[in-house]
């Protein structure tokens, strides 16, 4: 009986996401490309191409795209807890506000003699909290988690002034520092952190009722109530992860910048929120994969860096991202339809 | 034991200034189906949800096998064993059948607490094998929204049956079906009656209803009006006596 399962499979199978499918390389890469959209491979490939001519010779580098990737961690280790959020049908606008309390926390942690294992428990604790409240006001208090967030987006902000008195913590501690500077076999401690993060959750989404609450609560949520799933305690967990990769973003940014600051990583979420979108997350929830993310913040680092080095002025950085932004929420509807029409 | 299966007490329910439930009785014995009609709207949904644990009742006592329960989640009330087939289907459309059928109760791997893995191969080959069961034998990988609204229900259907309940409810569980799926739906329910489960049963379709309930009862505003054995009854009579029921209500409500 066990084969009965794949009865009646054909390749051109749609599969439903958060649970494992047809093992094997090139099976996943099929599933993976038709997924998160051909689209977007597309547009890598040719922005990749783009920028090598425009951005000539300083876009095809290695010190170049370690550059991209440095950017890419501090949004990208955040995006992971973006896209969980998403998909289970959230949102949270919180995460640049988190990523710069813990980064002034994990900061303040070392120069007050503290550890490095406790100044990063530090910066997870921190986002953690936060990312609890975040939950239990959408969850329990049944608030728009647009409304929510938006809230502890000023709220933690506010917060992070008022302990700092707007200033910034600079770090003396020697292996903070060096974590920013050193290299694992040519690869920054940040980009390391990002793949773990990716790989972990990568890892736990398509195994672990985690995931696939994740799907069934931004698919139906009702539904999802009804069978007896815990929305609002399986909120907490989305929202608490979400907070608390918003704090790991925050302490490899305090860490890259050897300085905790209060102001620091304003507005990120809207660079991550593109790059979630544009990775194939439905704002509506129920949709989207890690790797999609990926995707997107690959495009949208690359877009920002390859900009400056064409020599576009860096005020026009915003306005790519928010044209990115509109244009990725404009193709999500337009795939929306598109399923929703067959 | 000879307790009943499920006993209402004068169930009152309202939203709002809204009065829909205004004391319902009714009692279902062991292995036995409680066929349910009545218009659009008389609160037949609302019943069975306030039995499920969707909505808290106003007033009134519940008695399921003789103790008195208070669900306050739907949760409650599938671990006491009942479950329900919502008219709404209650599905998650961007996970696949066999994700559906498990929702909320999913296999793992291996025992003890913590964090377990889940059974993908398990589940799928048991949502294979419910599914067939109610004649629907669709691929357990396929997306529910890329699903016909019959095969749509009939997963539902799989998923209520799946957890062995003790009480069923059933909101309208053949409404888009086949007539060759319907007799499925009704053979299973004869089967499930000899197993030992009891049920109540919401349907618009009173020839059909009149071949699997044993009790039928005519809900209109909120109330039972009429209640019959089904055994000692003629099929015709008891369409007219339905049919003269409601239809007194509609001009009654105009
Ligand atoms: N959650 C709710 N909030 C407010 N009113 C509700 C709610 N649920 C049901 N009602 C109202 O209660 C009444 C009974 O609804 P219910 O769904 O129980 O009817 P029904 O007998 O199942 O009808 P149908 O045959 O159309 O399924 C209706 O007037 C409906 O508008
Ligand atoms: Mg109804």
């Amino acid at each position: 009986m066990s084969d009965a399962a794949d009865r009646d499979q054909t390749p051109s199978e749609r599969s439903a996401p958060g649970t494992i499918r047809e093992s094997g390389l090139i099976a996943w890469i099929r599933r993976t490309v038709s997924e998160v959209g051909p689209g977007l491979f597309v547009i890598l490939g040719a922005e990749f191409l783009v920028f090598w001519r425009l951005g000539h010779p300083h876009f095809i580098q290695t010190s170049n795209f370690i550059a991209i990737g440095k950017r890419m961690a501090i949004n990208g280790i955040t995006a992971v807890g973006e896209t969980i959020v998403i998909i289970s049908g959230g949102f949270d606008l919180s995460i640049g506000s988190i990523a710069a309390m813990a980064g002034v926390g994990s900061a303040a942690v070392v120069e007050n003699g503290g550890t490095l294992l406790g100044s990063i428990l530090t910066a997870l604790a921190i986002g953690a909290f936060i990312g609890l409240v975040n939950g239990a006001i959408t969850g329990y208090g049944r608030i728009n988690p647009f409304i929510t967030t938006l809230g502890t987006l000023a709220i933690v902000r506010g917060v992070a002034f008022v302990l700092t008195n707007n200033r910034q913590v600079t770090v003396s501690h020697e292996g903070f520092q060096n974590l920013g500077k050193d290299t694992v076999g040519g690869m920054p401690y940040s980009v390391l952190i990002l793949l773990l993060t990716f790989i972990f959750f990568g890892f736990i989404v398509p195994r672990y009722r985690f995931g696939r609450y994740m799907y069934a609560i931004g698919s139906n949520e009702r539904a999802a109530a009804l069978a007896g799933v815990r929305i609002n305690r399986w909120k907490l967990v989305f929202f608490g992860v979400s907070g608390m990769l918003a704090g790991l973003t925050g302490f490899v940014n305090a860490f890259q910048l050897a300085t905790g600051i209060p102001s620091g990583t304003t507005g990120i979420e809207l660079e991550v929120i593109t790059a979630v979108i544009l990775g194939g997350a439905s704002l509506y929830g129920g949709r989207g994969r890690l790797l999609g993310t990926f995707l997107g913040l690959m495009f949208l680092s690359t877009l920002l860096n390859g900009l400056i080095l064409s020599g576009v002025s860096p005020f026009y950085q915003k306005i790519a991202s928010g044209s990115s932004l509109i244009l990725a929420v404009l193709f999500d509807e337009w795939r929306r339809r598109r399923l929703a029409r067959g | 034991m000879t307790d009943n299966a499920i006993e209402l007490h004068d169930i009152e329910k309202s939203f709002g200034p809204v009065e829909v439930l205004k004391g319902v009785s009714l009692t279902v014995p062991p292995s036995r189906c409680y066929g349910l009609v009545g218009d659009n709207g008389a609160g037949k949904s609302t019943l069975l949800k306030i039995l499920s644990g969707v909505h808290p009742r106003d007033a009134g006592e519940i008695l399921v096998e003789g103790e008195p329960v208070d669900f306050n989640t739907a949760l409650d009330a599938r671990l006491a064993g009942i479950e329900m087939i919502y008219q709404d289907l209650a599905l998650a459309e961007d996970l696949d059948a066999a994700s559906n059928i498990f929702l909320g109760r999913e296999r793992h791997k291996g025992r003890g607490p913590g964090f377990k893995r889940l059974d993908h191969k398990r589940m799928h080959a048991e949502a294979a094998e419910v599914l067939e069961s109610v004649g629907s034998p669709l691929p357990t990988k396929r997306q529910v929204k890329a699903l016909s609204g019959g095969e749509r229900q009939l997963v539902a259907v799989a998923r209520a049956l799946e957890f062995n309940p003790r009480i069923l409810l059933m909101d309208e569980p053949t409404a888009a079906l086949s007539v060759e799926k319907v007799n499925v739906v009704n053979r299973l329910i004869a089967r499930l009656k000899d197993r030992g489960v009891s049920m109540i049963l919401v349907s618009h379709r009173f020839t059909d209803l009149i071949q699997v309930a044993d009790t039928i009862g005519v809900l209109v505003h909120g109330k039972i009006v009429d209640e019959f054995d089904a055994a000692s009854h003629s099929m015709d009579d008891m369409t007219t006596r339905i049919v003269r029921l409601m239809s007194e209500a509609a001009v009654g409500a105009a």
